[in-house]
């Protein structure tokens, strides 16, 4: 597996890093200087009880949220506080916790969407989107690889929920991140659709890092090779798959109670 | 997959059914072509007012209908356009066709500027600030005496014949319905109409939506001045109640009436609010009780208009 | 130093009426998200039947309590009747309920014209109020020194009422999450519709008391929506301070401004505007929503 030539350690990058990442509501510390490296190609998992500030976290990275102070630096490049559309052009993308998808318009135009900012003219006044045909070609492509190619033409609200969270990844991979966030892929999916997503995320090239946020334990360990744990907005630990799982506080705090 | 085939399995499923289709179309213009042949003065003159209030609306519903911004001061553009060719007409003794070109590159400076403003503080800023600004435009009107004759209005250049102002109308009409087609198809219509599904998810697909929303306002606005203008070579007078908010609220009602988010929506609902405007004018003062109840009863029960009541009826799978 | 000090207490007076809508405005904005552009209507309606009862009682102080009573009336209908049907919509149906609020325009609009015609009226100040007072050295006349206690006065009931009362408290966990203060236990939907009649029984106040001061006439609607509107985006969406620190500031602006550049007081309002928004987006105090 990836992760032991990770955890050999001495030739990796760190692609994602944050250094001191706090972020406060009012009097509420929803991200408590959090130091956290991520290396290139590598399925890091963040986990921990509601409310630990794992999707906080997680749009401070992808610009959605402000960070009040500390840093996020993106293949050495400071990223803190940039607007989302700046981030994601940087290469990183991202899903939704809940479905934030265009619910009206085709699982098809969906994609496109997302193809054509990638790919395409968006500032094209004249020439029907559908005359472009690399276009259409590249949006077919990745709708056959999250397998939603049968499903084009129907507007995403007729979608089942699972496959809406499929199309919130498709959306997300055609922005060709070289970082992409994962916000509980698997959240409210039945047994057979996590099975199929883990699956999914399973066989994506490792040129392509996954930052992903899950609640599903079985999911976790077997897709991540580092885990972080987050409680009450801290760092509470960071490591490999096994040193996690042994971890006394940890189990304490999170992986005795529940699941 | 090839592009090739790509590209037509893409046309295939865009093709979908229009309104009747194209030939429902090319019959009404045609209609609307001989139209003059049997119409007296009063009638083309309606026609024509209809027509470029027709224009109006659609530029309006790019704003609010596509791209999801409610703007409350669209009669700013309207007044650019009817003013700039009243006034450099009087001024420079400017060709009114002239004037109109000049009208709509003020137009696109101006709603690029307060575009600029108007858009970074989005939200339900941006409906007051619109509203603000068109104001303000009608308080230059009122004031500027010496330039636009203040309350009294002033005259405007006209092209000397009604039939040929008719035509220019239709013409123009016909180019703005089709430009706006062509528009909403290509990239540029996707993103607008992405930004108003989901603005949030846009900026995570790499899109500076508020360049866009910019972009929106600008070419909304510059086909705003292109009715405003056409008003005043049909009106051959322009006084301030082209800026007046009346003029922005009527403008909404007509887009939303007619049914917001679609092309034919809007011409639909400016007909509609006209030709109802000059039959109830005659018979009653309480026209703008009516418009205002009318609107409450649309906002309540009617939302989707007259055109989108007919495309859930009887066409689902038409597209505007 | 007479000249400026009066001057600094005209803006004042004008800037206390700002206030009186800018705190009802963003006070329907701030709890219930609704954009209330027919706030002017409100204060419009406020003068013409505060009008209404002057003339049938002969009594100003009459006029000056049951006006707003009765507009506030008005507007817990209509908050019951139009918008309350529409807060099941998507996205909780808030440009909806703006939209309706323009068709209330035209239609009191057009109400006011029929029944008191287009004419400027005049509301002829109470006997009590004319003349003139030293008031913190200056003279003015005490009609306007009231406006000031008045708005002074409701300033400090409203922020005690928000911030330290049983309701002030319901009002602002309505305000941070109305689904979660439902589940308390608290009438969501009871206290929206207090909420618009409050805001817009404010409006009718400022209506009534700027009578003697600004005229009565059928376009003074629009006229102080846009004001209120630019106090509004100044002070920042849903914030009672920065109502108050926007309309003093708005008050004094357009008062001074009409003193020294008498043709260009508009465009100084607006460039006040324009400058505030380019530093601060959402107003000097505004709710920062996403």
């Amino acid at each position: 597996m990836g992760a032991q030539s990770l955890a050999a350690g001495s030739a990796t990058v760190s692609l994602l890093r944050t250094a001191d990442l706090s972020k406060s509501f009012g009097s509420v510390l929803a991200t408590d200087h959090v130091s956290l490296s991520i290396e290139a190609g590598e399925r890091h998992v963040i986990i921990g009880p509601n409310g630990a500030g794992k999707t906080s976290l997680l749009n401070q990275i992808g610009g959605q949220l402000k960070p009040t102070s500390g840093q996020i630096l993106f293949k050495k490049r400071d990223i803190t506080g940039l607007a989302p559309e700046r981030i994601c052009r940087l290469g990183i993308g991202r899903t939704f916790q809940k479905n934030n998808l265009f619910n009206r318009l085709s699982v098809l135009e969906n994609v496109r969407l997302a193809v054509l900012a990638r790919r395409g003219q968006p500032w094209n006044p004249y020439v029907p989107v559908t005359r472009f045909g690399a276009l259409e070609a590249r949006t077919v492509e990745i709708l056959e690889q999250t397998e939603l190619a049968d499903r084009r033409g129907e507007p995403v609200r007729s979608l089942s929920y699972g496959e809406q969270r499929q199309v919130e990844v498709a959306i997300a991979l055609a922005t060709e991140p070289e970082l992409l966030l994962l916000d509980e892929p698997t959240a409210g999916m039945s047994p057979a659709e996590t099975a199929h997503m883990v699956g999914f995320v399973a066989q994506l090239p490792r040129t392509l890092t996954i930052l992903m946020i899950e609640h599903d334990m079985q999911v976790v360990f077997s897709l991540a090779d580092r885990i972080t744990v987050l409680h009450y907005g801290r760092l509470l630990a960071s490591g490999l798959p096994a040193e996690i799982s042994h971890n006394a506080e940890v189990q304490r705090v999170y992986l005795g109670s529940a699941h | 997959m090839s592009e090739r085939s790509a590209r037509a399995a893409a046309e295939d499923l865009a093709r979908r059914p229009l309104c009747g289709g194209w030939i429902a179309r090319v019959i009404i213009v045609a209609a609307l072509a001989v139209a003059p042949l049997a119409l007296r003065d009063y009638g083309r003159g309606l026609v024509s007012e209809v027509l470029l209030f027709c224009i109006f609306a659609m530029s309006l519903d790019l704003l609010v209908g596509f791209t999801g911004l409610i703007s409350f001061g669209h009669a700013a553009f309207f007044g650019i356009g009817a003013y700039t060719v009243a006034v450099l007409g009087a001024q420079f003794g400017l060709h009114p066709l002239l004037g109109a070109l000049a009208a709509v590159a003020l137009a696109g400076l101006v709603a690029a500027a307060i575009g600029f403003f108007c858009i970074r503080a989005s939200g339900v800023y941006f409906i007051m600030l619109t509203l603000a600004f068109a104001q303000l435009l009608y308080s230059v009107s009122l004031k500027w005496r010496a330039v636009t004759g203040g309350s009294d209005g002033m005259a405007s250049p006209q092209l000397g014949s009604g039939v040929a102002t008719y035509y220019l109308i239709l013409a123009l009409f016909v180019i703005v319905y089709l430009g706006m087609h062509r528009l909403l198809a290509a990239p540029l219509g996707q993103v607008f109409v992405g930004i108003r599904e989901n603005e949030s998810r846009m900026r995570a697909t790499g899109y500076a939506t508020a360049r866009y929303k910019v972009l929106a306002f600008v070419i909304a606005g510059c086909v705003g001045a292109i009715a405003g203008a056409l008003f005043a070579l049909h009106n051959g007078f322009v006084s301030p109640s082209v800026l007046f908010w009346a003029l922005s609220g009527e403008a909404l009602i007509m887009v939303i009436l007619g049914g917001v988010g679609t092309l034919v929506g809007p011409i639909i609902g400016a007909a509609v609010f006209l030709l109802l405007k000059h039959v109830v004018s005659t018979i009653t003062s309480h026209w703008e009780l009516l418009v205002g109840a009318t609107f409450i009863a649309c906002v309540l029960f009617f939302k989707q208009g007259i055109y989108g009541w007919v495309r859930n009826r009887w066409l689902p799978e038409a597209r505007p | 130093m007479q000249v400026a000090g009066f001057q600094i207490l005209n803006g004042l007076v004008y800037g206390m009426l700002l206030f009186l809508l800018s705190a009802g405005l963003s006070l329907i904005f701030g709890l219930m998200r609704v954009l209330n552009l027919a706030h002017g209507s409100f204060y419009m309606l406020g003068a013409f039947i505060g009008l209404a009862l002057l003339g049938w009682t002969g009594n100003y102080w009459l006029a000056l309590l049951v006006a707003p009573l009765l507009v506030a009336l008005l507007g817990a209908l209509i908050e019951v009747l139009f918008l309350r049907p529409l807060y099941r919509r998507e996205h909780g149906g808030h440009l909806d309920q703006m939209l309706l609020t323009v068709g209330f325009i035209f239609v009191f609009a057009d109400i006011v014209r029929s029944i008191w015609g287009a004419d400027v009226l005049g509301l002829p100040t109470p006997e009590l109020l004319t003349g003139a007072v030293s008031f913190l050295g200056v003279f003015m006349p005490k009609y306007r020194v009231f406006i000031i206690a008045l708005g002074l006065a409701l300033g400090i009931a409203l922020w005690l009422v928000i911030e330290h009362s049983g309701i002030g408290t319901k009002l602002r966990a309505g305000v941070d999450d109305a689904d979660m203060a439902a589940g308390l236990g608290i009438n969501v939907s009871r206290m929206f519709t207090w909420t618009f009649a409050l805001g817009v029984g404010l409006a009718a106040l400022a209506g009534v008391a700027a009578g003697p001061m600004l005229g009565v006439n059928v376009g003074m609607d629009v006229e102080i929506l846009i004001v209120t509107l630019i106090v509004v985006v100044i002070g920042g969406m849903g914030s009672l301070k920065g109502a108050l620190l926007a309309s003093v500031l708005i008050g004094e602006a357009d008062t001074f401004g009409k003193v020294y550049l008498p043709e260009a007081t508009m465009f100084l309002i607006y460039l006040v505007m324009l400058g505030v928004l380019l530093f601060r987006p959402t107003g000097l105090f505004g709710l920062r929503h996403q």
